[in-house]
Parts: structure tokens; sequence; C-alpha cells
């Protein structure tokens, strides 16, 4: 009985490594490459991740760039309406179409509700909600879907776009919205999980 | 007879082994890809939202053209080629060819049907990239190309939208959308500067990208999709 058990515990493990190898591998599509902007306070966000190139808005006491825009009073009302635009541009963009195309193929309500989690999860992000976002993580969300830099990079560069032509500020996009997105600890919730 | 403290180790020991086959086999299940989606029954776990349904080959491709058709813009474009390769002609086996021909390392992509990484430029006729990616239509037909790559710094970055910008003008007149001048200062500014410019021909769609991606990074980006056949 013992030896039947072990065989078949061991059984289940090659089972459990077998599905993880070939979820890594998918290419079926419809695995998850939404690089959701941001889940890092950004009060907590490192100074260090802005760009040392950066001029714009110096604190004169340090000489480190600094956002000086509320940015929930100034964009929490576009933050619906950004979010919908992000996800819009993701899904013909061909790094992300394939893996849009499911919850496309659903309707217009599936879309709205993703749009609505993305709207909730941005505004939490920013610190002008608490709890909105009621998602999985970004850890547990992405897990197992080996995303790449290119393709975070690819994502955070459809989010420049759209706040660029939400005609959001070039400082306060670099300034308020750009230290959390290239944050290595946020980045790292998504990369290579 | 067994003793009846052995009969009942042996039974609590069954149970457990038997719950735990059972979680493993549970775990299994859901790190496949019919089972991630049922992850988002189990309060606290979630799933990705996109992890909705599957769809067949020809379902995407329906998809694909309605979201496109969407972008579509006035008049044919003079030039469907992309680097070394034509949009609507260029066929999986030539690409396979191609790849081959310069010892390249292509697999499936996740989310594009064919990654190549690492592309020199002697592969392309132009730089070289990080990625080149390659997405086909049911009857193995090239209908996307995207390129990626960092570039050594903001000069460059801009330089290379700029270069892009007069070939993709000759090959699809004038850009639909146009962010920032092509030049270093436009994205060296700070994190997440960026450059673009986007072309919408009734068959193609393309776009140019040069973002500063922080922490001295710079990131080109370059797509062409067919739009229609």
């Amino acid at each position: 009985m013992i030896r039947t058990t072990l065989t078949s515990i061991l059984g289940a493990f090659a089972l459990l490594s077998t599905a993880c190898a070939a979820d890594d591998s998918s290419d079926d599509g419809v695995a998850d490459t939404t690089t959701d902007p941001a889940t890092t306070d950004p009060a907590t966000t490192d100074p260090a991740t802005t760009d040392p190139t950066s001029t714009s808005d110096a604190d004169s006491s340090t000489g480190a760039a600094s956002c000086q825009t509320d940015v929930c009073a100034t964009y929490g009302a576009a933050v619906p309406d950004v979010s919908s635009a992000i996800v819009d541009m993701a899904a013909v963009d061909p790094m992300f179409m394939a893996d849009f195309a499911p919850l496309v193929a659903q309707g217009d309500a599936a879309v709205l509700a993703f749009k609505t989690s993305l709207a909730n999860f941005i505004s939490d992000a920013y610190g002008c909600t608490t709890d909105a976002y009621t998602g999985p993580t970004m850890e547990a969300a992405h897990a197992g879907l080996d995303i790449t830099q290119e393709e975070y990079d690819a994502f955070i560069g459809i989010i420049v776009t759209v706040l660029t032509d939400f005609n959001v500020l070039e400082d306060d996009i670099t300034l308020c919205f750009a230290p959390p997105l290239v944050d290595p600890a946020f980045v790292g919730t998504i990369v290579g999980q | 007879m067994k003793h009846p403290i052995r009969r009942r180790l042996l039974q609590v020991f069954g149970a457990a082994s038997v719950l735990g086959v059972a979680f493993v086999a549970v775990v299994g299940v859901a790190h496949t890809d019919f089972g991630r989606p049922l992850l988002r029954y189990i309060p606290g776990m979630g799933a990705c939202p996109l992890d909705v349904a599957t769809l067949t080959a020809e379902d995407r491709m329906r998809v694909r053209g309605e979201q496109l058709a969407a972008l579509a813009g006035a008049g044919e474009a003079r030039s469907r080629t992309v680097l070394a390769f034509e949009l609507g002609t260029t066929t999986r086996t030539d690409v396979d060819a191609w790849a081959s021909s310069h010892a390249l390392q292509c697999a499936p992509g996740r989310s594009l049907a064919l990654r190549c990484e690492d592309v020199p430029a002697s592969a392309l006729g132009d730089r070289g990239f990080d990625e080149v990616s390659f997405e086909f239509d049911t009857a193995g037909v090239l209908l996307t190309v995207e390129s990626s790559g960092l570039a050594a710094d903001a000069a460059s970055a801009a330089e290379y939208v700029a270069r892009r910008d007069v070939s993709l003008r000759a090959a699809l007149g004038e850009p639909t959308i146009v962010h920032g001048d092509a030049v270093a200062a436009s994205v060296s500014r700070g994190p997440l500067a960026q450059i673009s410019r986007e072309f919408r021909r009734s068959d193609v769609r393309a776009r140019v990208i040069a973002t500063n991606l922080g922490r001295g990074r710079y990131g080109v980006r370059e797509f062409h999709q067919l739009v229609t056949s």
C-alpha cells in the first residue's frame, strides 16, 4: 500500500512539473501580458529610479527631480478613460494582440469589466483610492507567463503614448507617472514571473 | 490480525497520502491552460482576467481583422516591404529559411508566432535588433513584423526614429500621428519620454517608437501590420 501511495505521489508531482513546463512554453495566445502600470505606492518609490538625465522640476535642496503635481486632483477623473485607451491600444498592438483577443472575443461587457479593473488598479496604485482594485496581485496574475523585459518595455511604451494622447504634461509623465513603472521592484513583480 | 495502532497509522497515512495526491493534482491542473481560468473562483487567488478562453486560429484571425479594420487609414501603402520581408507575400517557409541562413535563434513566441533573438544588422539590411517577431495567417502568409531593441543612448534612439520616419514616409506616405521631434532632447528629458510616428493606410499600419525606459535605457521599437490582405 505504501509503495503504491508513494508511486501515486511521484506521479502527481510529475503531472505538476509537466503542466508547469507546458504552461511556460505555451504559445496559445491566451496568456496574460497585461502589465498593469503600478502596484507600488508612488510615495514609497525609490527616487533613484528617476532618470538622472532629467533636469525638470529639480528640487533646489537636493538637486533631485520630483513630482510637483497632485496626480489625483489633476488626472484622477481621467483614469477610467486612460485605462480604456490603454486596453484599446494594447488590443491592437502586435505584441499583445493575441493575448487580448480572447477577451475581445467575449464582447464589450467583458472588455469593459477588464478596463474597470485596470482603472481601479491604477487609481489605487497612485493613491487616489484605496482597495478599489479587487483583482489578483501582479505576481499571481502573471505567474508562469514568463513575461519578458521587451514585453514590459513595450507595454509601458503604450502607456506613455496614451498619457501623451490625453495631454498629460511631459514633466508629469516623467516625474509623476514614470517612477513606479520603471521601479525595478515593481518590474520584478511582472517580468520573469 | 494486525495491531490496532498499526492499522490506524496506516489508515491515517493512507488518508494523508490521498489528500496529498489530490492537492498536487489540483495544483497541477491549475497550472494548465485549462486550469488557470478556474483560479478566479478561489477566494484570494484570482487569475489573469485575460485568461478567459482559448480561441481557434480562425477566431483569432477574425478578431484581429475586426480590431485592425477600425484603424485603417486612407490610400494604399506604396510598399509593404519591411526589413527583409514583405507583408502579404513572404511566407512562414521564407522566414524559416531566412532564419536558418543567418543561423538565428528563433522559437515560437508567447504571442506572436515566431520570435528571433539577437538578430544582427547583416540579417536585416538595417540595424540589428534584440528581437524580431513575426505573425502569420492560417495559410502561413506574413501579417506582422515587429522589431525591438535597445539604443546606445538618447541620440541613437532619436536618430533611429528620424531615419525610419524618412523611410516610412517614402513607403507609406505622411504619418497619421506624430509625437515629439526626432531629436535626442525629446527622449533625454527623463524616464518615459517618447518619440513616435504612426502610419495608417488602408492596407498597412506601422509604428516606430523610441522610449526612455529609465536608468539609462533607451528602447526602439517598430512594427508593421497588414490590415487587409
